[in-house]
């Protein structure tokens, strides 16, 4: 899914429209999913932002496509940090799924089939704590390394390894027991 | 039952959660590429801006490490001791060279416009000259002292009643202490210390030359020297005087005891 893009990387450097919306289109969809798993309202005008950050600073950037996406989720966590507290300010979040629900528009049968599948996924892993969420979002879903996570996150790379494994634990607790045999109890005479 | 109850594995979790973008997804693909290309070309302009910041604060810290790293080292106590400071590595910033294109101007020949030279005549001054003033010659009268004759021993004198024809041999002393002893009925003492008796008339020099001479020549010379000089002459006399005053005063006493004792 993500391979070295030099060529497209130094051409967005230097403005290039073509550039700008070919690194648009790769990662636009992560970096959603990535804000929705985060519970972080208006995903889309944050990741806009986002975008408009990396067009703002992607001339001083210099790293491959590993580096641009570590660079691109750790602008996209301090703007979700910033929009969560902001929405506390103001208002009650809305749940992820709300979120998506609201956002989404209707479509084909197999395609809203996908986005159901797609929308059950995120609301499955914002019922995590915030900061095992995202290290599974950033660790398994979107394979970044553990020192790239921990440089996302601002925390330690032991500390990203706990993370996600207390996270993976906790969502096979819930598949597990949402898939689990009705258990009837015994009355003991 | 639940909203995830189809979700039997963790790879159907992660399955969409890694799957392509959907069209949805991507529908504000123009409008946020636009943006982008606007904050690209905007962030231009400020890059450069922060570059030269970027610089000139490297310059500045470098400045300030360097003299404050001189004024430490030279404002150090101990003075002989070294003042070790700490390398500071600035990191180089690379400034790309921008090669800016050469605009050849076109040469415009000014015409040489000759200014007219203005000749100033030349003023001669007058010479004024001043009139020598002529000072009167003043000459002052000459006064002639009145010579005040002394007198002379043995002439009766104006100021007093005592006859002096009537003296004792020898000297005034004896006369006056003959009056106070009522040798002379009549006359008082007074008249009698204001006679001339026993006065030789002339006017008693010591004899410092002969009582006592001078401890060292060149005292005598240098006083003669000093009363020489034109300028100094009156305080070189003053001083000579002086000294023979006080010359005067131990030889008179010595004198005087002389004389006593000759007499």
């Amino acid at each position: 899914m993500f391979r070295r893009r030099s060529s497209t990387l130094d051409a967005a450097r230097v403005g290039d429209r073509e550039a700008l919306a070919a690194l648009w289109r790769i990662h636009q969809a992560p970096l959603l999913r990535y804000l929705r798993s985060r519970r972080t309202p208006s995903p889309d005008d944050v990741a806009s932002q986002v975008w408009i950050d990396v067009a703002t600073s992607i001339s001083r950037f210099e790293g491959d496509d590993d580096d641009f996406r570590r660079w691109l989720f750790t602008i996209a966590h301090r703007r979700s940090v910033d929009q969560i507290r902001r929405a506390v300010r103001t208002s009650a979040p809305r749940s992820a799924f709300a979120v998506r629900a609201a956002d989404h528009a209707a479509g084909a049968d197999v395609e809203h089939e996908d986005h159901d599948a797609l929308d059950r996924a995120v609301a499955l892993l914002a019922t995590l704590p915030a900061d095992q969420a995202e290290a599974v979002m950033l660790r398994v879903v979107n394979d970044l390394t553990i020192s790239d996570v921990a440089s996302v996150m601002g925390i330690s790379e032991g500390n990203v390894r706990v993370l996600v494994h207390r996270g993976l634990t906790r969502l096979r607790r819930k598949l597990s027991v949402t898939h689990a045999p009705v258990a009837t109890m015994k009355r003991v005479p | 039952m639940n909203e995830f109850d189809d979700l039997t594995d963790l790879d159907d979790v992660f399955g969409p959660l890694r799957s392509v973008a959907r069209p949805a997804e991507l529908s504000q693909e123009n409008a946020t590429v636009d943006l982008m290309v606007k904050a690209h070309r905007t962030s231009e302009g400020k890059q450069m801006f922060t570059s030269r910041r970027a610089r000139i604060a490297t310059l500045v810290a470098t400045g300030v490490l360097g003299f404050g790293g001189m004024a430490a080292a030279s404002s150090s106590p101990g003075g002989d001791d070294p003042v070790e400071v700490p390398v500071v590595e600035v990191p180089v910033v690379e400034v790309p060279v921008v090669e800016l294109p050469v605009v050849e101007l076109p040469v415009v020949e000014e015409p040489v416009v000759e200014e007219p030279v203005i000749e100033e005549p030349v003023v001669e001054e007058p010479v004024i000259e001043e009139p020598v003033i002529e000072l009167p010659v003043i000459e002052l009268p000459v006064v002639e002292e009145p010579v005040v004759e002394e007198p002379v021993a043995g002439d009766p004198d104006p100021d007093t009643a005592f006859d002096e024809n009537t003296c004792r041999p020898g000297n005034h002393g004896k006369t006056v202490s003959a009056v106070a002893r009522g040798e002379f009925p009549g006359v008082s003492v007074t008249d009698a210390a204001h006679s001339s008796c026993g006065k030789s008339g002339e006017v008693e020099e010591p004899e410092v030359e002969e009582t006592e001479p001078e401890p060292e020549e060149s005292e005598s010379e240098g006083s003669e020297a000093k009363a020489d000089r034109p300028d100094k002459s009156d305080k070189g006399a003053e001083k000579a005087a002086n000294r023979n005053s006080n010359g005067n005063a131990n030889s008179n006493g010595n004198g005087n005891g002389n004389r006593n004792r000759d007499d």
